[in-house]
């Protein structure tokens, strides 16, 4: 309860997370007790107004962002060294049982998502350690959460915080996370509800490009791809061509970690397998999304750019923008007179795009 | 006077040993680049693809593939790798290397140790878009992590052929009779 100065008291429901048993602890005595958790404040609707982070009763210095579980659009800041927050994801479901205590079955009722705390790889006093001696912490299913045993990541599509400084890259994202094109829908949108991967949006350096690229570092360990950028600061059309080039890499990475996995359905891109057979030898084959995007992509990517762009242009229009890093694998020479044709509107169709990112 | 001369010898061994190492660095950098130079050239454009009618692909003819001299920008920094990359089970002879690299500062690559035995063409420069109509491909390399006897090392290398169409990976290389062999390699990045 809060005594404020006015006569009605503010009330306020506290919820307890830790790793550890909770026992007596209560928001007075935190110091005293040593917790390491979070703390998370709802109103008495139950929306969470903030959350508090202790580690042996006191706030770490980083990722404290008491806004992270109110609202804060951006997600955590990586890496996770030193602690971090991980999305948890609730499924409330009620049990009905008969009047003799007999189970008789269960009912999905709602989903809820929160960011916990947890101890970071960095060892100190309050981290866990698996049986070689690192530091570790686990995703445990619910009873009723998805059978994907520990690997129970977040289920999102992240935009990093980092991101935050680049309000035109971020209207972009935005612009495409609430389109509806099928390219979006077959790459960037797998990663929604999949609770074993996530794709999430950087600033970054990349080693071999100056604008922009997919990173899959971290895909083995965490399901993570990273869609980075370099250059944020392009104009609107070809940031927004960039990330759904970007998410058909994503796209892939995570198809072709699915298929390693064995987890494939076999009526899912089957050209891409018989892309990659045949052309293992003649072409580098990190390079084989590339002839393999010429042929299936092209169309795909320019209905994708008119839909965020109202439609102001024919579709042959955008076909100048979807051909942008793919035209030296163009072994059909599908490109044809398009980029002469079109090419000369560039200008035209960039000038005018529909996300003008004017302050 | 002798522990003058003693000092004086002793400064001269240690410059020489200094100046070996640093030779020995910069003769097995461009053995690795060069192994590397014509491990990711690329004939371009690329061959026909599949048909998308379901009908048998017509057979790549890979011989005459590889007779084909690319003309190629050969990347004139070795970057400074930034990023932590993990290893597989089975590498871990590799692991201090690795860690190592990002120790690395970047430099400047030794042009005149550096060639390409499949005979393409290599030009020395820094970016794709000063030899457009030219050079459609360019390499690029990290700066490598050698181990004391010089038979294990680890870098990043990648290709590209636009600022939206490149890879890059990271190679471990192990020296078996005088010859730089690659025996892993992870794709980390692409764009």
């Amino acid at each position: 309860m809060d005594n404020t100065t006015n006569e009605i008291p503010k009330y306020e429901i506290i919820k307890f997370l830790s790793s550890k048993s909770i026992g007596d602890i209560s928001y007075s005595n935190i110091k005293e007790k040593d917790f390491s958790g979070t703390v998370i404040f709802y109103d008495m609707q139950g929306t969470p107004l903030r959350t508090e982070v202790y580690k042996n009763g006191k706030t770490p210095d980083k990722h404290t962002n008491t806004k992270i579980n109110s609202g804060y659009k951006y997600a955590p800041k990586d890496p996770c060294l030193d602690g971090c927050y991980v999305l948890m994801i609730t499924q409330h479901w009620t049990d009905y049982y008969d009047q003799n205590g007999g189970y008789i079955g269960s009912g999905n009722e709602y989903t809820t998502s929160e960011y916990v705390w947890v101890g970071g790889s960095n060892p100190d006093n309050t981290s866990y350690y698996d049986n070689n001696g690192d530091v570790y912490h686990n995703h445990l299913d619910y009873s009723h959460g998805p059978a994907i045993g520990s690997d129970n990541h977040a289920v999102e599509v992240l935009i990093d915080s980092s991101i935050e400084g680049y309000p035109c890259l971020e209207e972009v994202i935005n612009a495409i996370l609430a389109s509806n094109s099928a390219l979006f829908k077959e790459t960037i949108g797998r990663f929604i509800d999949n609770p074993k991967y996530d794709l999430k949006f950087t600033i970054g350096e990349c080693g071999i490009t100056d604008i922009a690229c997919t990173d899959d570092t971290n895909l083995e360990e965490t399901g993570e791809i990273l869609i980075k950028f370099e250059d944020p600061n392009q104009n609107p059309i070809d940031l927004a061509s960039t990330i759904l080039h970007e998410g058909i890499h994503a796209e892939i990475y995570r198809f072709v970690k699915e298929h390693h996995d064995g987890n494939i359905d076999p009526n899912d891109k089957p050209q891409l397998f018989e892309y990659y057979q045949h052309y293992k030898l003649a072409v580098d084959e990190e390079h084989i999304d590339h002839p393999y995007m010429t042929q299936y992509y092209i169309t795909p990517i320019a209905e994708a750019l008119r839909e965020l762009d109202n439609d102001q242009y024919s579709l042959d229009y955008y076909k100048t923008f979807a051909w942008d890093g793919l035209r030296d694998f163009d072994p059909n020479n599908s490109l044809g007179s398009i980029d002469e044709d079109y090419g000369q509107y560039r200008n035209e169709v960039t000038l005018n795009f529909n996300i003008t990112c004017d302050e | 006077m002798n522990k003058f001369l003693l000092l004086f010898f002793l400064s001269i061994l240690f410059f020489s040993c200094e100046l070996f190492s640093q030779n020995k660095t910069q003769q097995e950098e461009g053995r690795i680049i060069s192994l590397l130079i014509d491990e990711l050239a690329m004939p371009l454009p690329v061959p026909p693809p599949p048909p998308k009618d379901g009908t048998p692909a017509k057979k790549i003819n890979i011989d005459s593939l590889e007779k084909v001299k690319v003309r190629l920008i050969v990347d004139t920094t070795m970057f400074q790798v930034k990023i932590n990359h993990n290893l597989p089970e089975g590498y871990n002879k590799y692991k201090s290397l690795k860690n190592e690299l990002k120790k690395l500062p970047e430099k400047s690559i030794n042009k005149d140790l550096i060639e390409s035995k499949k005979g393409h063409h290599l030009i020395f420069g820094a970016s794709l878009d000063d030899y457009v109509g030219k050079y459609s491909q360019m390499v690029t390399f990290s700066r490598i992590s050698f181990n004391s006897e010089f038979n294990k090392a680890v870098l990043l290398a990648g290709h590209k052929t636009h600022e939206r169409a490149g890879f890059m990976n990271l190679y471990l290389l192990r020296k078996e009779n005088g010859k730089w062999k690659i025996i892993y390699k992870k794709n980390v990045e692409v764009s």
